[in-house]
């Protein structure tokens, strides 16, 4: 990893991609020299009371950096107190979103980080039992998290009475069995339940109705390590980087055409060019670039022609059409066919719907159909408006965001890149006109 | 006779009890050691786990078929994974997927004869920066490239683990080999 991995608006230095955690802040004693280990948690349960924790978060406006950009800290203020049950607080390191891969360098390069992250939020919300619930196929890096949780439990920073606080918290570590589904919050919560990974329609909330039927609330692995930072230098600090409306920095996972493809923090309100050009080193084929998924697969794409002089915030994603969602950036050249991205993208669609919806799991076995005889140069000029047709169908009338992430980028590329499309198919016809 | 889980195996069902609130929460964990002491799972190996987690034969059959990496099908000793989603697929998966093919003599999605390689196409594994990404027996290989697929073949019909993987972070390389999925 080059040394240059973060960019901020002004002279400030990184909050996640510090040069220590590049390095790697793997072990208890590394963390705690290099990277100011368990001073957070430490302030916080010595200093602070759950509510001012709270409190500190809900003033950085951290937003939520698994998809939906939600603010973490008025998620917490969903679950409610005094119920008379637990309430649990979930990570979600199911990490699955094409493009995505941040959560995965956090997870080796600085297991402790996340640790105490959940620890903070646990004490926030009132929380005894913690889960990390992390993909299968993050098998090596759960080893990781399962050693620091183990040297965290030998200094007394988990389990009874921590740091003598007299509170109590445990974490543990659950692994998934294959399903990008489950990276959505209440179909993870089934699958921890050892039940298919099957979203559950809302309300009500997982806030209020979770985990064993408890108050649960989940964040992503990416939130929860921005979580000692914010509680040391405080929830003012984290807001002073950024817009006003979209706070702190962000990791950036940016692969495709791409001279440099890699993990990068970011200020938010950098353009995209300060990322895509300047860190990046700009397109790796020396072909312009044409298009890029600015935050996931399930982000509709945008024209590179799209992002000149935008700066990267929620709200000019946003105002484009589009999302910054897990921060997946994947960038295509004028020599990538469209269609075939998009097949690529339907097909994995297709292959991860849970079939719970009939307008999903229909329409995505559908889209992937249509999308395969256009390319093989069977298609008709009217498949492209079914296939537009399929995906409006599948929009809104499913229970959770897959549908959507599905079927928006789909028609979105159909739309804005139909001259491609309609070249494939005028060569179907023409051959069958021969 | 009745099928029963290994020693070492029962040893990580019991330390899990108590882990959670809900029996039921180790349902998919006793699935994937199932599979392990007994290989694909069946509806035999299923019927165990199910006990173990105190559900139906046909709640833990729904589990099971709904993971993908819990296999009921043929499955192999080991598993060379190949992602094939759009980064990997724009830097070359397929020339990887070719070429595994052609060593293994078999076509992605199936296993070897004598059992010891199962070949599988898998969606985005989180590495696309590195990309193409394989996984061998859930150990990441970065940006690989066609001709290391001999290597990895030849280490795995010698029994070793092959080299050149991610590991575990900071992690000692012979303990790494030890790792299970």
């Amino acid at each position: 990893m080059s040394a240059d991995v973060y960019r901020g608006v002004e002279n400030r230095e990184p909050i996640l991609m510090t040069p220590e955690a590049v390095e790697g802040l793997v072990t208890l004693e590394e963390y705690r020299s290099k990277g100011a280990g368990y001073t957070a948690l430490e302030k916080a349960l010595k200093t602070m009371t759950p509510e001012e924790v709270h409190e500190e978060v809900k003033t950085s406006n951290l937003r939520g950096r698994g998809g939906a950009g939600f603010p973490a800290g008025v998620k917490w203020g969903f679950a409610p107190k005094d119920t008379g049950k637990p309430t649990y607080l979930v990570c979600n390191g199911d990490e699955g979103e094409p493009g995505t891969f941040k959560d995965r360098w956090l997870l080796r390069q600085t297991p402790h980080r996340l640790v105490e992250g959940v620890l903070i939020t646990s004490y926030a919300i009132g929380c005894n039992q913690a889960f990390i619930y992390l993909r299968q196929e993050f098998d090596r890096e759960a080893v990781r998290i399962r050693s620091a949780i183990e040297e965290a439990r030998e200094s007394n920073l988990l389990g009874k009475d921590i740091l003598g606080s007299g509170w109590d918290c445990e974490i543990t570590v659950f692994m998934g069995a294959g399903a990008y589904i489950c990276g959505e919050e209440t179909a993870l919560l089934n699958s921890i339940e050892g039940k298919r990974g099957m979203p559950r329609v809302r309300p009500p909330f997982p806030a209020i109705v979770g985990l064993y039927g408890c108050p649960t609330i989940i964040n992503n692995v990416e939130t929860l390590s921005n979580i000692p930072a914010i509680i040391n230098n405080g929830g003012a600090w984290y807001a002073s980087y950024g817009t006003e409306k979209s706070t702190g920095t962000r990791l950036f996972s940016v692969s495709g055409r791409i001279a440099n493809p890699g993990v990068y923090e970011v200020e938010m309100g950098v353009t995209w060019s300060a990322l895509l050009d300047d860190l990046c080193g700009g397109p790796s084929r020396e072909k312009p670039f044409k298009a890029l998924y600015p935050g996931g697969s399930s982000t509709p794409i945008l024209k590179a022609s799209e992002i000149d002089d935008v700066i990267m915030t929620h709200e000019a994603a946003f105002e484009l059409g589009t999302f910054l969602g897990s921060g997946a950036t994947i960038v295509l050249d004028e020599d990538d066919d469209i269609v075939d991205v998009v097949l690529n993208l339907a097909t994995f669609y297709k292959h991860e719907s849970c079939g719970q919806c009939t307008p999903c799991r229909e329409g995505c076995r559908w889209m992937v159909e249509i999308l395969q005889r256009i390319a093989d140069g069977l298609g008709t000029m009217d498949d492209l408006d079914l296939l537009i047709d399929v995906a409006d169908h599948i929009c809104g009338n499913t229970i959770c965001a897959f549908g959507d992430g599905a079927a928006g980028p789909v028609a979105t590329a159909v739309k804005k890149f139909r001259s491609e499309f309609e070249a494939r198919v005028a060569v179907s016809t023409a051959r069958g006109s021969e | 006779m009745a099928l029963e889980y290994s020693q070492e195996s029962r040893k990580a069902l019991d330390s899990m009890r108590a882990e959670y609130p809900e029996l039921r929460s180790i349902l998919i964990p006793a699935l994937k050691l199932a599979m392990k002491d007994h290989g694909s799972l069946t509806k035999e190996s299923i019927e165990l786990a199910a006990d173990e987690a105190g559900v139906s034969g046909a709640v833990a059959a729904g589990v099971a078929t709904f993971y993908h990496n819990l296999h009921t099908g043929t499955i192999g000793k080991h598993l060379i994974m190949i992602c094939t989603t759009i980064s990997c697929q724009l830097a070359g998966a397929t020339d990887v997927v070719s070429r595994f093919e052609e060593l293994l003599g078999i076509t992605i999605g199936e296993t070897t004869d004598d059992g010891l390689i199962s070949l599988l196409a898998v969606e985005c594994l989180a590495c696309c920066g590195n990309s193409p990404a394989v996984q061998v027996d859930y150990d990441y290989f970065e940006s690989f490239q066609p001709e290391q697929c001999e290597a990895v073949v030849e280490s795995l019909r010698a029994g070793r683990h092959p080299e050149g993987g991610a590991g575990v972070p900071g992690g000692d390389p012979d303990r790494e080999a030890e790792v299970g999925a």
